[in-house]
């Protein structure tokens, strides 16, 4: 049957002829295993046609969405991981088979007449494949294919004169952007694929037409030569072996290591250190050596002569022998080439800054940094968020500062958003190693991917400052993927921009109408811890005197003026207001009349008619109730006008703010308090004026300020008066200079003595003589 | 003579009597089977992962998520209470926001709530509740429901889509189906 249906194939196009004869050509004896690169570098590139077709199922060429694609195929997608897989390592084998199948051509000397065309259309491919290559890892947009294309045009500028065109033209625009990308992307999936077809089918159809060289064979002398094997299935066997043994490979390794994503391309990271792929590290070596104005020569005139001294290889080269060792100077010129190529190659991979190895406690500093998450907010050489400050910039790096950092961020700055950490001393002392050993070389650890996958919006660098945004638009977005908590551990140490001074007034309006709103910050535990017991439901209207009941001072965060309640209440007094109100309202006086009533309302019943409360003791009682309920009468003003100090007295009184007070106008205790009330505390405790030397020198201070200030504590009754000392009440009367001689003459060696000196201060009125016994 | 005609004059010389012999045939035919075979393999090897790209996204299991709709607090009993509710949804590497409409009806005698989709089950219009009378209206093609969701008027072919739903703490959820 299927003979039938190719010979009707055949009648119709000669298809199935055509197919015959090209598959049975007559190969020389000596083609072999070492002619299969040719093959396989087809068969790569079908495989590159074939898995790249398919990525175009799912790829997006725009800033916007190349990354998030690219990462969608690689770990979302079913078998996304091996087809992008197989096209990357497919791109790094292709380059290697073509390298292989040049060196191959160029050993076995079949670059030489009559195939100069082939090895020139060879040398095509070879570029356009190194074309492919470099347009094609542009498209991901993650950090290497970004810096890989500021650099690789930067190149394309040194041309002299036209350079900057070039450049401009190649980018589509004056950076690297959208414009770049499209039109890499139309480079590598069009133009150059189109080309590379057109160049293999010819350069296939040469080789059909010239014949595989027969091994070692002198130009010219192809004449009697061993033709003792077709080329299927003799070589088409060699080929597929090959080919399978690549497909098993490149299947293994993209299924195992997957293709690299690096993290999406940001122009403003300045601290990537970027390094090509490895086809092209000779080159970036290469350039080391020309460094400023010599870059053209490295970029443009050496690879320029090189090209064209493949080009003209077979025209120059016209020795007629094949054999390698009767050609000593092509093999030690192209052998060298290779050589140095694989070199510099390796010079530009080992040229790459290493990352120091952590010690041990570096990495358990390293993996609690990752559990915290601590990259979300901050980068290291750039990688990571940029909320806060790249570490691997950080100035602080004292042990100590750290960890007073880490527990207390708002010591430093109180603005900080950076939440606190309480971290046992083992995790303290890992973090703070791991922060003090990052440097200039180092780069982000690679984080598990947790939880949803982060939107791309989150990876914008304005991210931060204008998340709101996307809040207010559409609040459901957040509350997907994050809870309260989450907006808690930065918003805890600064409010929301929305949430002003006001804003717990105002914010009834947005819980009402977008409940959602609240709900992405908010447990609702949060809200009722408030609005417990004055939940306004539709009943408020008839219960809410049971919540003023349970908590009359809420109202008033929302409710401050008291028009609210009298727009309701005036003239329709509320339930508890019954006929007998008036005379028991004082029972309920102390507790919510100020929820409704200013003190002018109070003012105008009880202006001239005191509360029965306030009986005629009252001035000298009040003391024990002031404080419950003064306030919702009297104002402070009030207060002060008898007391002459702020009523009830402020904290810190007692310990420390009384004793200036007393000293200044020692009256004012005397308003409210006798001298016991001071001397509780201090006959254990002196007043601070009261030094080691004040038993000396209190007279010179009585004789300033008066003794007012001791009759205080010191007065006739108190247990440690005046008299209890002196023996005699202090101060003196006036006329005690002249009724003192009873009291000298008997008592003077124990009472006169404890304050004058005999000869200094009697002996101004007495002689001293008075004195001698 | 050219290159080609050479060769094919040199295979004839040289290769033919290989053809004729019984070993050179067989060795042929293993080399053609083997080939045929490592082909096959590799089609395989590159085929399914290929194939499973395109079909996979096909066969990705539909979540059924669960998305807040409201407080029950302000339900009337009898009177059908919207709300509008939305849900984030996978679309290939696209996260888009849905919306959509509910009407929840709390009967009047006690029991469990309905919640009705005011997707026409017509030609997909948005109904909307009548209270004046008392029924689901669609103004595309005058379709109507009553509370319950069943047709009464016009052309819909069955009743108004139920949502699966449940509460929590007073706050009731419906189950959306994704795709």
């Amino acid at each position: 049957m299927l003979r039938r249906i190719l010979k009707w194939i055949d009648e119709q196009s000669d298809l199935v002829s055509i197919t015959r004869h090209f598959l049975e050509e007559p190969l020389a004896k000596g083609v072999g295993w070492p002619h299969v690169f040719g093959s396989l570098a087809l068969f790569c590139f079908m495989i590159q046609m074939v898995t790249g077709v398919f990525l175009l199922l799912y790829y997006t060429p725009t800033p916007d969405h190349a990354h998030e694609t690219v990462s969608f195929i690689t770990h979302e997608l079913p078998f996304g991981k091996i087809v992008r897989g197989l096209h990357h390592w497919g791109a790094s084998a292709m380059a290697l088979v073509v390298g292989l199948h040049m060196l191959q051509v160029f050993v076995w000397g079949a670059y030489k007449k009559p195939r100069q065309v082939i090895w020139l259309l060879g040398v095509g491919l070879l570029l356009l494949t190194m074309g492919l290559a470099f347009t094609g890892y542009l498209l991901p947009w993650d950090m290497k294919a970004y810096w890989a294309m500021v650099v690789g045009t930067n190149i394309a500028g040194a041309v002299p004169i036209i350079g900057e065109y070039i450049r401009v033209l190649v980018r589509g625009g004056d950076s690297v952007g959208a414009l770049t990308l499209t039109r890499f992307f139309t480079i590598h999936t069009c133009i150059l694929p189109a080309l590379l077809i057109g160049l293999s089918v010819f350069h296939l159809f040469q080789v059909r037409k010239r014949g595989i060289t027969p091994p070692w064979r002198k130009v010219g002398d192809e004449e009697n030569v061993e033709y003792n094997q077709r080329f299927y299935p003799e070589q088409i066997f060699k080929d597929v072996v090959v080919a399978m043994m690549a497909v098993a490979l490149l299947v293994f390794i993209a299924g195992h290591y997957g293709a690299p994503l690096e993290r999406v391309a940001s122009p403003s990271e300045t601290g990537y250190v970027p390094r090509p792929e490895w086809f092209f590290l000779y080159q970036f070596q290469f350039l080391k050596y020309f460094p400023g104005k010599l870059e053209f020569l490295g970029a443009v005139v050496i690879p320029g002569i090189v090209v064209l001294a493949m080009l003209l290889l077979p025209y120059v080269d016209t020795n007629p022998h094949r054999l390698p060792r009767k050609r000593p100077i092509a093999m030690f010129l192209g052998i060298g080439l290779f050589v140095v190529i694989t070199a510099l190659g390796v010079m530009g991979l080992a040229s790459a800054p290493k990352q120091r190895e952590l010690s041990q406690q570096e990495k358990v500093g390293e993996k609690l940094f990752l559990d915290l998450r601590c990259q979300t907010c901050h980068g290291i050489n750039g990688g990571g968020g940029s909320a806060g400050p790249d570490l691997a910039g950080a100035t602080m790096n004292d042990p100590s500062k750290l960890r007073t950092l880490l527990r207390n961020p708002q010591a430093f700055n109180p603005r900080s958003i950076m939440p606190k950490y309480e971290l046992s001393s083992a995790q303290m002392e890992g973090i703070v190693a791991f922060l003090r050993s990052i440097g200039k070389n180092s780069q982000m650890p690679k984080s598990p991917a947790i939880g949803p996958k982060k939107p791309q919006g989150h990876f914008a660098e304005e991210w931060l400052t204008q998340h709101k945004y996307e809040v207010r638009k559409d609040p459901a977005q957040c509350s997907s993927c994050h809870k309260p908590q989450f907006c808690q551990t930065c918003h805890q140490n600064r409010r929301p921009d929305s949430h002003q001074k006001q804003w717990i007034k105002s914010h009834f309006g947005t819980a009402m109408e977008k409940p959602e709103y609240c709900a992405v910050c908010h447990e609702r535990s949060f809200c009722t811890a408030c609005h417990q017991d004055v939940l306004h439901t539709s009943q408020w209207l008839t219960e809410h005197k049971r919540g003023l009941e349970k908590r009359p001072e809420i109202c008033k965060e929302c409710h401050q003026s008291k028009d609210f309640c009298i727009s309701c209440h005036k003239g329709a007094e509320p339930a508890s207001h019954g006929p007998n109100w008036i005379n028991t309202h004082k029972k309920s006086a102390t507790r919510s009349c100020n929820v409704c009533h200013t003190q002018d309302f109070c003012s105008s019943c009880h202006t001239g008619a005191t509360p029965q409360s306030h009986d005629a003791r009252w001035s000298r009682t009040h003391g024990r109730s002031a404080g419950l309920g003064c306030q919702k009468c009297h104002n402070d003003s009030f207060c002060q006008s008898c007391h002459k100090v702020s009523m009830p007295h402020p904290r810190g009184w007692r310990s420390r703010l009384h004793q200036p007070q007393a000293q200044r106008d020692p009256s004012t205790c005397g308003t409210c308090h006798d001298q016991s009330f001071c001397t509780r505390c201090h006959v254990r405790s002196k007043p601070s004026s009261h030094t080691s030397k004040w038993r000396r020198n209190h007279k010179a201070a009585v004789k300033q300020q008066g003794d007012a200030s001791c009759q205080n504590c010191h007065g006739p009754n108190s247990p440690i008066s005046c008299k209890s000392c002196h023996g005699l009440d202090m101060p003196h009367p006036d006329d005690f200079a002249l009724r003192h001689t009873r009291v000298a003459s008997y008592k003077r060696d124990s009472l006169c003595t404890k304050c004058h000196k005999i000869n200094e201060f009697c002996v101004k009125c007495h002689e001293a003589k008075d004195f001698q016994k | 003579m050219n290159q080609e005609e050479q060769r094919s004059h040199e295979f004839e010389t040289h290769y033919q009597p290989y053809e004729q012999s019984q070993e050179t045939i067989s060795r042929r035919r293993f080399l053609s089977y083997t080939t045929g075979l490592l082909t096959g393999a590799i089609a395989l090897l590159l085929g399914i992962p290929l194939a499973g790209v395109v079909v996979g996204p096909l066969l990705k299991k539909k979540k059924s998520p669960w998305v807040r709709l409201g407080g029950l607090s302000d339900i009337a009993p009898g009177v059908p209470a919207k709300f509008t509710y939305s849900f984030r949804k996978a679309d290939g590497w696209f996260e888009k926001t849905f919306r959509g409409t509910a009407y929840v009806i709390k009967p009047k005698s006690g029991g469990d709530f309905t919640v009705l989709s005011n997707v026409c089950t017509h030609l997909g219009c948005g109904v909307r509740w009548d209270s004046d009378q008392q029924a689901f209206l669609c103004p595309c093609h005058n379709g109507g429901f009553d509370i319950e969701g069943k047709v009464t008027l016009g052309p819909p072919p069955r009743p108004l889509d139920r949502f699966t739903h449940k509460v929590e703490e007073g706050v009731i959820f419906i189950q959306v189906r994704e795709g």
